[in-house]
């Protein structure tokens, strides 16, 4: 092994350390290609440990950088590891992030902060790979934690705006919900398997152990419980019900960190993640069965919503989380070849959409508002070239990369046996829906290509004169996408076709995520006719309402049903009912935090309290300090008489001792000293037994028993006394 | 006369000159009572060094007799000095000490 795995997500992670310590000593140009290159080199790395590392070793390289910590039976190794499955996805993150590098030198080349911006997209690079190749769920946590960072950092970049620094807030919020779903899932995991290593679950898994088929809460299986918190996790990076909200608002960040952490990678680990641990997946139908419902909601109610917006990178935005969905599907049906294939083909035409949208709002002047656009095909040749054949991927018309994957996961729903007999209706439920959400997705995108490209331009006169296709470090990574988005779905052919080469990737992947899912013929054939229909029955839909700019149809529909189409605009009122049923509860329990713990009990009690005590201590002792010497005197001589009575008192003997012999008791309180007089009391009656000048007396018991024995010594000159009192045992 | 005797008559000095400590406020009528447990206690040191024919007790009764005249050199310069600023000798009036 020439290369250490270590070395990939090492060289971003660099170049990040570099460019936030002496990233503004250097001049734009140094910038831009120290952050390029290093995702550049991380990039051929990727490639040749995969190429040349998994020819050698198809079952995967590992690199043990070393022990990160142990405690107990827990041991995390920081280790890292590249299979098909995370090699695939190392190669997508460090390729479409290399694009993404080069793009945003065009993109960000008149904004001040360059190093900066730089430094966090590079650190990102880094955590995601630390993310896609960490061997443990520990080491996988790290990169995840890492990439929301990055995503705050970048959503909040232009931090000016506090709209933008609040969508960073949200977005880094709303995950943590879901990584406290990631944290209890892996104590899940750890409690029943003692390992957080992910081969060693997988295996564990895989082997059907009991540790997690058996029985726990309500019935299901620890495995059951184990998925669906790591999937809540999941579902927060990922962007799915219930916690998509943060990623339309994301769009705040700039379009390059749009396309690269909320488009293409970042909020794919969820699915990577699911894929990751399908064996575990597998063991939970029920489990598999709510991902695969929250996927085919998720992309049918992003997909619904995405009618209303008007702004370019929103409409983009809840189409991926639509994208996110089918990828759900994909892997909640146990086709994790077909989720992780779709996330493939995503990634490219999906950058490439978003790439697309930041050349056409650079040259709007920085405005992403679609209903201002129009007619930019002309002015725009490259960039326009690029977004349609995005948009044919999307849409999913044939031959197209989109077109494959997508039928990939609902001929996979329609086919699969994970399930089981109880729930077997789940599959084809979930293929109906992500067919409905494809017609919704056909419909929109083309919504937004007729609007943006083609009839005339509703921009003012000054920003259309302005108009102009972007710099080559623009268009480049555009085409290389565009390519992508074309010709990536070749590794994904269907069976139907070639039964040799078809399914490339899902033979592929086979070593990280399990067998292929066999498809009969009949439905892919099924599937695939009718899906081509649903594409172009979305497209052609679209023109009469929104070719070449909103129609008369597209108007009498919006105020024949007035109420719908608000609710569309206003996304469902989701923010709106999330602040009333968290938000406001939340803010109105601090308040009584704030008012009952923070205002009393801390300031008014507790420190208040020792106040208010020092001081009124104060004014009650000022009370004897009067200023009459006399009375200081008077309070002097009673002190001093009470002490002298004190002290007068017959001086306590150093030890008294008892001798027990048989019945009889023998106390003896040392040498006697002159003039005092000693009473002993025996029994505990009370009664003093013997009366005396002598220091010791001696008893016999009738019983036997526990008794108090009580000696009295009395100065008879002061009748001052002192009294011990002792318990013996009589045997 | 008996040892008894003489303690007494120190005794009652002795209280005598409490009282006038504790419930007089003129501070000259103070000292002459403070003058007056001395000599009481003096007193009492020689009854006792004659009682039990010890030579200790009259070389106190000639400390004690240094000791109050050297206390009453101080205690008067200080009520001098008192009655210069405050214009007054009357204990209840002096009392900046105050809490």
């Amino acid at each position: 092994m020439i290369f250490q795995l270590r070395i990939i997500p090492l060289l971003p992670l660099l170049g990040a350390a570099y460019l936030i310590l002496f990233g503004r000593h250097h001049g734009r140009r140094t910038v831009q290609g120290i952050a390029c290159t290093a995702v550049g080199a991380a990039f051929v790395v990727a490639a040749h440990a995969l190429w040349v590392g998994l020819s050698v070793n198809p079952n995967g390289l590992t690199d043990r950088v070393g022990t990160w910590f142990s405690s107990g039976d827990l041991q995390v190794d920081l280790a890292l590891r590249m299979d098909a499955l995370s090699g695939l996805v190392c190669l997508v993150v460090t390729f479409v992030g290399a694009l993404i590098h080069i793009y945003s030198t065009g993109y960000m080349a008149h904004d001040k902060d360059t190093a900066r911006f730089f430094a966090y997209l590079n650190l990102f690079c880094g955590a995601m790979l630390l993310l896609v190749l960490g061997d443990s769920l520990p080491v996988m946590f790290i990169g995840w934690e890492g990439v929301g960072l990055c995503s705050y950092l970048l959503i909040g970049f232009w931090y000016g705006e506090t709209a933008n620094a609040s969508a960073g807030k949200k977005a880094f919020i709303t995950n943590r919900v879901g990584d406290l779903g990631f944290l209890i899932g892996m104590f899940l995991l750890f409690r029943a398997t003692g390992t957080l290593d992910i081969p060693g679950i997988v295996d564990t898994a895989r082997a059907g152990s009991p540790a997690l088929t058996a029985g726990s809460w309500w019935g299901q299986p620890v495995a059951f419980w184990a998925a669906l918190f790591l999937f809540l996790g999941a579902a927060g990076k990922s962007a799915q019900i219930p916690l998509y909200i943060w990623l339309p608002d994301a769009m705040a960040g700039p379009t390059p960190v749009s396309a690269l952490i909320h488009a293409a990678t970042m909020v794919t680990a969820g699915v990577y993640m699911v894929a990751r641990l399908g064996a575990l997946y597998l063991l939970a139908p029920t489990a598999m069965a709510i991902v695969a419902g929250i996927g085919a909601l998720t992309a049918l109610f992003a997909a619904v919503i995405a009618f209303g917006q008007n702004d370019f990178k929103k409409v983009l935005a809840y189409s991926t989380i639509s994208q996110l969905g089918f990828m759900f599907v994909g892997v909640g049906t146990g086709n994790f070849a077909g989720g992780v294939f779709h996330l493939f083909t995503h990634a490219f035409f999906k950058a490439g959409l978003f790439l697309c949208a930041g050349s056409v709002m650079h040259a709007m002047a920085g405005s992403g508002d679609i209903t201002r656009m129009g007619g930019l095909a002309r002015k725009m040749p490259w960039t326009t070239w690029v977004f349609r054949v995005c948009w044919l991927a999307i849409c999913g018309v044939p031959l197209f990369s989109g077109f494959f994957s997508k039928d990939a996961i609902i001929a996979g729903a329609f086919a699969t046996e994970v399930f089981g007999p109880r729930l077997h209706w789940v599959g084809p439920a979930v293929a109906a829906a992500l067919m409905a959400a494809a017609l919704g997705t056909a419909f929109y995108m083309s919504r937004l290509y007729y609007l943006v490209f083609t009839g005339e331009c509703r921009a003012d006169a000054h920003t259309r004169e302005h108009l102009h296709e972007s710099p080559v470090t623009m268009v480049g990574p555009l085409v290389v996408l565009g390519l992508g988005a074309v010709f990536a779905g070749i590794v994904g052919l269907p069976l139907v076709f070639s039964r040799a080469h078809g399914d490339r990737i899902g033979h592929w992947l086979a070593t990280g995520v399990g067998p292929v899912l066999e498809v009969p013929y009949y439905v892919e054939w099924r599937v695939m006719i009718a899906s081509t229909a649903i594409a172009l029955a979305g497209i052609g839909l679209a023109w009469p309402f929104f070719g070449g700019g909103v129609r008369e149809p597209a108007r009498r529909f919006a105020s024949a049903l007035p109420h719908l189409v608000a609710a569309v605009r206003g996304k469902f009122f989701v923010d709106e009912i999330y602040g009333w049923l968290v938000v406001r509860p939340l803010r109105g329990l601090s308040r009584v935090f704030f008012l009952v713990v923070d205002r009393i009990l801390i300031d008014k009690l507790l420190i208040g309290g020792w106040t208010v005590l020092a001081d009124s201590a104060g004014r009650t002792l000022r009370l004897v300090q009067v200023g009459d010497v006399q009375r200081y005197l008077a309070i002097f001589a009673v002190g001093l008489a009470a002490l002298v009575y004190v002290m007068a008192r017959p001086a306590a003997p150093a030890e008294v001792r008892v001798r027990i012999d048989g019945r009889s008791a023998m106390v003896d309180l040392g040498a006697a000293a002159d003039r005092l007089e000693y009473g002993f009391d025996f029994d505990g009656d009370g009664l003093e037994d013997r009366i005396g000048d002598g220091s010791s007396a001696q008893w016999l018991y009738a019983h036997a028993g526990h008794y108090q024995v009580r000696v009295r010594i009395t100065d008879p000159r002061w009748n001052t006394s002192r009294t011990l009192t002792r318990t013996v045992d009589i045997p | 006369m008996p040892t008894y005797a003489y303690i007494l008559v120190s005794l009652a000095l002795f209280f005598v000159g409490c009282a006038g400590v504790l419930l007089r406020r003129n501070v000259l009528i103070v000292l002459m009572s403070v003058e007056l447990q001395l000599a009481a206690g003096t007193l009492a040191l020689l009854a006792f060094s004659r009682a039990l024919g010890d030579q200790k007790g009259h070389v106190f009764a000639f400390f004690v007799m240094a000791l109050a005249a050297a206390e009453a050199a101080v205690g008067l310069a200080i009520v001098v000095s008192v009655f210069r600023t405050r214009r007054t000798a009357s204990l209840d009036e002096v009392n900046a000490l105050k809490g």
